[in-house]
């Protein structure tokens, strides 16, 4: 049984860097947008960077609730690929037959992903009722 | 006006294809052109058609709704559906259900228009 474990704030380490000139200037931008300190863009595209190598075929995008993962050429992030993949008694196979736009490298490696860093699913992902929205019998 | 769906990305085609069969007016988004589409081009898209957009996606989709709100753009109506009421698997019992909720809707017994939940029957 997979648990999730709980968030904890990471512990950081100082770390000194050489960069060329340009990308530390598209790294102050990338920072300025998304109003977040330069120190941690920096932490979080490395962080990515690592994450997608390690974990091909997935990539980030931002969405209204944070960056999130996503499996590459599907539009669904992992956690929407994962659960489907649990809803399908964990079944590559059988998640390609009703999935047929999908491809078994695209759901490994969301279940792979998901697996490793469940603690980081958005609270309330695939099921709880969103507040305020009122619930229907059909 | 018939009620329409637009079934979001990790939805399915299957249900689509079933709720065709019913007569009911739907468009899966998985295999489709707009697969890779963000959350607020498929919301863009549902309003636009008119279509009631279908969701498991029960945390990026209701913050996407209030970001494009909060912007003052206009939404369309979403039908969230939980695993725990129907199983993402379970393509004819989630056809089955849309079909019930179109079918209160057009008789006006239910309002889709600020989101709806489905639970179990």
């Amino acid at each position: 049984m997979i648990r999730k474990r709980a968030r904890r704030p990471r512990k950081t380490v100082h770390f000194n860097a050489r960069l060329p000139e340009d990308v530390s200037n598209e790294l102050r931008r990338f920072a300025e947008r998304r109003r977040i300190s330069t120190s941690a863009a920096a932490a979080q595209l490395l962080d990515e960077a690592l994450r997608m190598d390690k974990f091909p075929g997935v990539s980030f995008r931002f969405t209204a609730i944070g960056r999130q993962p996503f499996v590459t050429g599907t539009g669904m992030m992992v956690w929407e690929l994962y659960h489907v993949w649990l809803d399908h008694k964990r079944d590559v196979q059988y998640v390609l037959k009703n999935y047929l736009h999908l491809k078994a490298p695209q759901v490994s490696a969301a279940v792979a992903y998901a697996k490793e860093f469940l603690r980081e699913e958005p609270p309330g992902f695939w099921g709880r009722r969103p507040p305020g929205v009122p619930a229907v019998r059909v | 006006m018939p009620t329409a769906f637009l079934l979001d990305a990790h939805i399915s085609p299957v249900v689509g294809e079933l709720l065709v069969k019913e007569g009911i007016n739907a468009k899966a988004i998985g295999g489709s052109s707009l697969m890779s589409a963000e959350d607020e081009e498929l919301l863009e898209l549902a309003f636009k058609e008119q279509r009631l957009f279908v969701t498991y996606d029960n945390a990026t989709v209701p913050a996407t709704v209030a970001e494009l709100l909060n912007a003052g753009l206009n939404v369309p109506s979403v039908v969230y559906v939980s695993t725990a009421t129907i199983a993402s698997n379970d393509f004819s019992g989630l056809a089955r259900a849309l079909k019930r909720l179109a079918v209160r809707i057009e008789k006006g017994e239910i309002d889709p228009s600020g989101g709806v939940f489905l639970e179990k029957p």
